[in-house]
């Protein structure tokens, strides 16, 4: 394969960026980390003429929280930046737990979580604890700008409903209630430095009496795109969890998901796993929110 | 004779903060005027009829310099150790990454590009992925003259197996399998190849045989053995797999075609579906023991992977069927080793050579009868240990053996008989022991040894000359302190040159744990004979006889009057001036007395000298994912005396790290007759993150064949390390893993067999 040829271009602002991004909507792409997009052009996977840069747009790689807003991840946020700010992990350990033990020191210093959510591999792992934190994310284009929830955002592996004139701007997560808690538990091969092989998700809201309010738990590398488990949440919701109930819901998110068999594990050991990692999940997310401090 | 003062300390490589600091130029950064790059065409298919091959269109792309196939070849049939290798793929393609066609350019972009010009018409022909598939009655031929897929075989018996099992106290009859599993080395195989005009070809490569390798190379390219020169530059590691290699000789042909420098190195996925991967194995044992643990005999079968050539895969499953019976004091073996050809990547050596598989199987059969007889693993071990200054089964010659001290360090630092007592749910420990060689005499065949030269320049400055190959296991420096040592004057005096083969001595190479002890021993000589000459001149110039002259801290003196002494580089200086400019030139070789095995009773002693090892795993299991944690990890070896400590404790590290790889998650995976993760992200080897402590041991008794009493360590390393990971998920689970990889899958499934045939 030879070194592929392309255009780089490093707008200054959102504006030329959107202008560029315009102008080569057929054969261009966005750069942030490029750490997906340059193994994929190295490797001969695209057709890339033109490469758009958003390192050096203003502003992008901010980083917010508000009681009431909730949290803003720029679309430039590194993922070494969103796992070790405090408010992350203060109110999303799960995010921030994500964005600390995937992929490498190297990659997480330059990887960015909207690329990651641009991507739409199967197994990104920070698409998981956002669908449990009801996420959306802001898609900008010339004279134009929409919230997409990220519960439809997915539509395929590598696929997502993204037009090719659009950049994220950033990624928007509500503010979590006090007595909540989450968290995100993944399994992969080797024990550091690997692609998950599955990636569970999960957030609890309790009231007073410790009775779960809302549940809404997400997997990640068992289906074609990462997803929610309804059937387990609503199982979940206005009750009060006991070890029966924990291994029904878990088997819930087992029917939810639909696995492949590849080098990393066979489909039917990750449904095993999706089974003992939710029941994990929602545990740790039940603990929490019990001592109410989140 | 003054004290011992540079073998025996540790030090850092010579050559190592060049390495760190990133100045080291290695094979890939060899950048020579008007040198071309080189791209190989491989076969997309397991097995193919080539119809035709058009490669018109690719050489006219402009920048390409030629573009060749077979048919540009001498079309002489080669290999290491057989015939059944072409420069190109024949009429056929036998493996997916067969070489079909390469391409000379100016850059490596304009060689990839016209690469995908290059159209070849191939008809698929059915293939063979598994030797077991492979040897049965109507599987497709790899190898037309070879019926049955049948590339070697291998037999060996001693004593009477059958009435020693049958008399036994207890049988431990199991099959066993060791898959895949592929070097990973940091820089993938490769090579500059250069011509002059009267049609001399110089390689730049880095490999472990630079001698032996023009052998093949000259017959391949219808040349004599001295057209063919190597040069060896500092190299990205080889683990066994960079011998031979077909990446080579497309330089070379290449470089015969236009006549100038062509570069070549695979791609890390080329390297990883057409290198020289580990010999997959199926072996049934076969293991007897009387009621008191002591080992009554022993029977193997051995089915190996050579895939779709032999690259040194026969000798490998011979070294399988009966190396490890030097371990124990068996009189009754039998063994038979079948290689069979498949349509897979050629398989080769790796850190072991068939030695670690066959470790990993005897150590589990040995875990395996102790838990029978309710012995002590540990015990057992102790028990049947060959001693020092014994014979062994095939009549190998044991002089120095330190493996019951090795067993005893080890379970003293583990705290193994604590463990063992107090067993914690879902925890374990496992202990597996290992012997190797120092050079293998079956392997060697002309002659075998090591053989340096010593050079003592005008300025004092020693250059030491040798044949093996360093390939970042420390070889320089272990060559530098020998001479230091023998000459008495310090290390930083002491370059370890290149090797060239228009200078260098004939080595061998780096197989084989030989590099220290035979190498060593080339180095010693060598550093002797310059010591003579050199002390024979400072004799003359201090008016005293030869015999009464030492050296230390580089300078000379006669015994017992160290205060009246010369500088050695006033005596170099001396020596030169008065030979009118030639230096001291010291030249010695080591005739180590092996013996090569008889080639029906196989009996004979194929190294000079013999390791051996202890290595101790802790483990720990969650029963719900059946994901392992090795959490401790002990390693006593039996080195010899130690020539750099460190550079020993680093060898044993890295072992064990490739060891705890292979067991938990190495492994090459063949898809439709595709390597289906020929990358870094889906072949996973261990991080540093994955490793536990390992602590080291060093047992020292002293080797009378050895330089300064030293064997060697490359191999024992990794041996031991599968069994003693296994045997503690066996301690821990009750699960007996026959298999490896251990996938967290595989075994939470047998987990849960077991759970079930407990409740069942
Ligand atoms: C060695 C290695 C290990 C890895 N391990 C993991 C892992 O464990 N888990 C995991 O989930 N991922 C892993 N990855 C994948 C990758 O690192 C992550 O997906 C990362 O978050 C991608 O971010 P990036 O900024 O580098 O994306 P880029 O490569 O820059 O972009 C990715 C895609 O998104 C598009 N894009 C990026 N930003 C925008 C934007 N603002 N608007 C519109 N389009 C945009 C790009 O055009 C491209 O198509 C690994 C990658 C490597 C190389």
């Amino acid at each position: 394969m030879p070194t592929p040829r392309f255009t780089f271009h490093q707008p200054q602002n959102l504006e030329q960026a959107l202008d560029l991004v315009g102008m080569y909507r057929t054969n261009g792409k966005i750069l942030a980390g490029g750490t997906d997009l340059v193994p994929k052009l190295r490797a001969g996977l695209m057709d890339v003429h033109h490469v758009v840069s958003l390192n050096r747009v203003p502003g992008l790689n901010r980083i917010t929280f508000h009681e009431d807003d909730g949290l803003v991840i720029g679309a430039g946020a590194r993922l070494a930046d969103v796992a070790l700010n405090p408010e992350v992990m203060k109110h999303y350990p799960g995010l921030a737990h994500a964005c600390s033990v995937m992929a490498t020191t190297q990659i997480r210093n330059m990887g960015t979580v909207a690329g990651n959510i641009v991507n739409s591999a199967p197994s990104a792992d920070t698409a998981a604890p956002l669908l449990a934190y009801k996420a959306a994310v802001i898609l900008v284009e010339r004279g134009g700008r929409r919230h997409v929830p990220l519960t439809e955002f997915f539509s395929g592996p590598g696929l997502n409903v993204m037009e090719p004139m659009e950049i994220m701007e950033a990624i928007r997560v509500p503010s979590p209630p006090r007595r909540s808690g989450s968290a995100y538990l993944r399994l992969s091969a080797r024990s550091k430095v690997d692609i998950a092989a599955v990636g569970v998700a999960g957030f609890l809201a309790l009231d007073m009496d410790g009775v779960i309010i809302e549940a809404r738990l997400a997997l990640a590398a068992v289906a074609p795109t990462p997803l929610r488990c309804p059937e387990a949440e609503a199982m979940l919701a206005g009750q009060k969890p006991d070890p029966q109930l924990l291994t029904r819901a878990a088997a819930a998110c087992v029917r939810a998901c639909r696995p492949i068999d590849d080098v990393r594990a066979t489909a039917a050991y990750r449904r095993k796993m999706v089974q003992v990692l939710a029941g994990r999940v929602i545990e740790q997310c039940y603990q929490t929110a019990e001592r109410g401090d989140a | 004779m003054p004290k011992i003062q540079i073998v025996g300390r540790s030090y850092p490589q010579i050559d190592g903060m060049e390495k760190a600091t990133g100045r080291t130029r290695f094979a890939s950064d060899i950048k020579l005027a008007g040198m071309l790059h080189a791209r190989v065409l491989r076969s997309p298919y397991p097995h193919a009829r080539i119809l035709n091959i058009d490669t018109s269109r690719a050489k006219a792309l402009p920048g390409v310099k030629a573009v060749v196939t077979y048919a540009d070849t001498p079309g002489i049939k080669f290999g290491p150790r057989s015939d059944d290798w072409t420069i190109f793929a024949d009429d056929k393609v036998r493996f997916c990454g067969d070489e079909v066609a390469a391409v000379a350019a100016v850059d490596e972009d304009t060689a990839e590009e016209a690469l995908e010009l290059i159209r070849v018409e191939y008809e698929e022909l059915p293939f063979v992925e598994s030797p077991l598939e492979a040897l049965k009655p109507g599987a497709p031929l790899v190898h037309e003259d070879h019926p049955g897929n049948v590339a070697a075989e291998f037999k060996v018996e001693a004593g009477d197996v059958d009435r020693a099992l049958a008399n036994s106290h207890v049988v431990c009859e199991e099959s066993f399998y060791t898959n895949q599993t592929y070097q990973a080395y940091l820089e993938p195989m490769g090579a500059v190849a250069d011509v002059d005009l009267a049609g001399r070809i110089t390689l730049y490569a880095g490999n472990q045989i630079p001698s032996m390798i023009r052998v093949p190379y000259a017959k391949a390219l219808g040349l004599t053995l001295d057209q063919v020169r190597v040069v060896l530059p500092d190299y990205g590691g080889g683990f066994g797999a960079k011998m031979e290699t077909n990446t080579h000789l497309v330089a070379m042909l290449l470089a015969q075609k236009t006549g100038r420098p062509v570069r070549h190195f695979n791609t890390r996925h080329d390297d990883f579906i057409a290198g020289n991967p580990r010999v997959p194995m199926y072996i049934d044992i076969k293991l007897g023991a009387d009621k008191e643990g002591v080992i009554t005999g022993k029977e193997v079968k051995v089915i190996g992977d050579a895939g779709a050539r032999i690259v040194y895969s026969q000798i490998i499953v011979a070294t399988a069927c009966y190396r490890v019976d030097s371990l124990y004091r068996f009189k009754n073996v039998r063994a038979k080793g079948i290689t069979a050809y498949t349509n897979t990547v050629p398989t080769s050596c790796f850190r072991g050579f068939g030695n670690t598989q066959a470790t990993f199987v005897l150590e589990s059969a040995m875990d395996i009868l102790a838990h029978k007889l309710g012995m002590d693993p540990a015990e057992m071990r102790v028990k049947n240990s060959i001693g020092p200054d014994s014979v062994s089964v095939h009549g190998w010659k044991i002089n120095s053996c330190g493996l019951k001290e090795c067993v005893e360090e080890a379970t003293k630092m583990s705290g193994w008989a604590e463990k063992k007592a107090k067993k914690r749910p879902l925890k374990g420990i496992g202990l597996s022991c290992c012997n190797h060689v120092s050079g293998n005499r079956a392997f060697a065949r002309e002659f075998d040894g090591g053989a340096g030269i010593v050079r003592i320049g005008r300025d004092g400055r020693i250059s030491v000359y040798h044949g093996e190959s360093d390939m970042g296991q420390g070889q320089k420096t272990v060559y530098a302190q020998i001479a230091a040592e023998t000459l008495g004057v310090p290390l930083d005096w002491v370059s370890v040159m290149q090797v060239d083969t228009d200078i260098s001595p004939w080595g061998f190479g780096s197989f084989a744990t030989r590099g220290t002890l035979m190498g060593g021993n080339g180095v010693l000589a060598a550093s002797k004979d310059a010591f003579i000459k050199l002390a024979q001149v400072a004799a003359d110039m201090m008016e005293s006889n030869v015999d009464d002259v030492v050296c230390e801290g580089g300078r000379f003196y006669v015994k017992g009057s160290p205060d009246k002494s010369l500088d050695f580089k006033e005596v170099a200086l001396n020596a030169t001036d008065s030979n009118h400019g030639s230096p001291v030139m010291g030249t010695g070789f080591y005739d180590p007395p092996t013996v090569l095995p008889d080639p029906k009773t196989k009996q004979g002693n194929i190294s000079p000298a013999y390791p051996f090892g202890c290595q101790i795993a802790e483990v720990e299991v969650d029963p719900t994912t059946g994901k392992v944690t090795v959490t401790n990890f002990v390693a006593a070896h039996d080195v010899g005396r130690a020539i750099n400590p460190m550079a020993l404790e680093g060898q044993i590290q890295g072992g064990v790290a490739q060891g705890l790889g292979w067991t938990l998650m190495e492994n090459m995976v063949t898809n439709k007759g595709k390597v289906a993760n020929a990358n870094f992200l889906d072949y996973l080897i261990p991080t540093a993150l994955d490793m536990p402590p390992v602590e080291p041991k060093l047992i020292e008794p002293y080797e009378p064949n050895g330089p300064y009493g030293a064997k060697g360590i490359g191999e024992p390393a990794i041996n031991p390390t599968m069994s003693a990971i296994t045997n503690a998920i066996y301690d821990a689970t009750g699960v007996r893993i026959t298999e490896l990889p251990v996938s967290p899958e595989k075994l939470l499934a047998e987990m849960e067999k077991l759970k079930g045939s407990h409740e069942g």
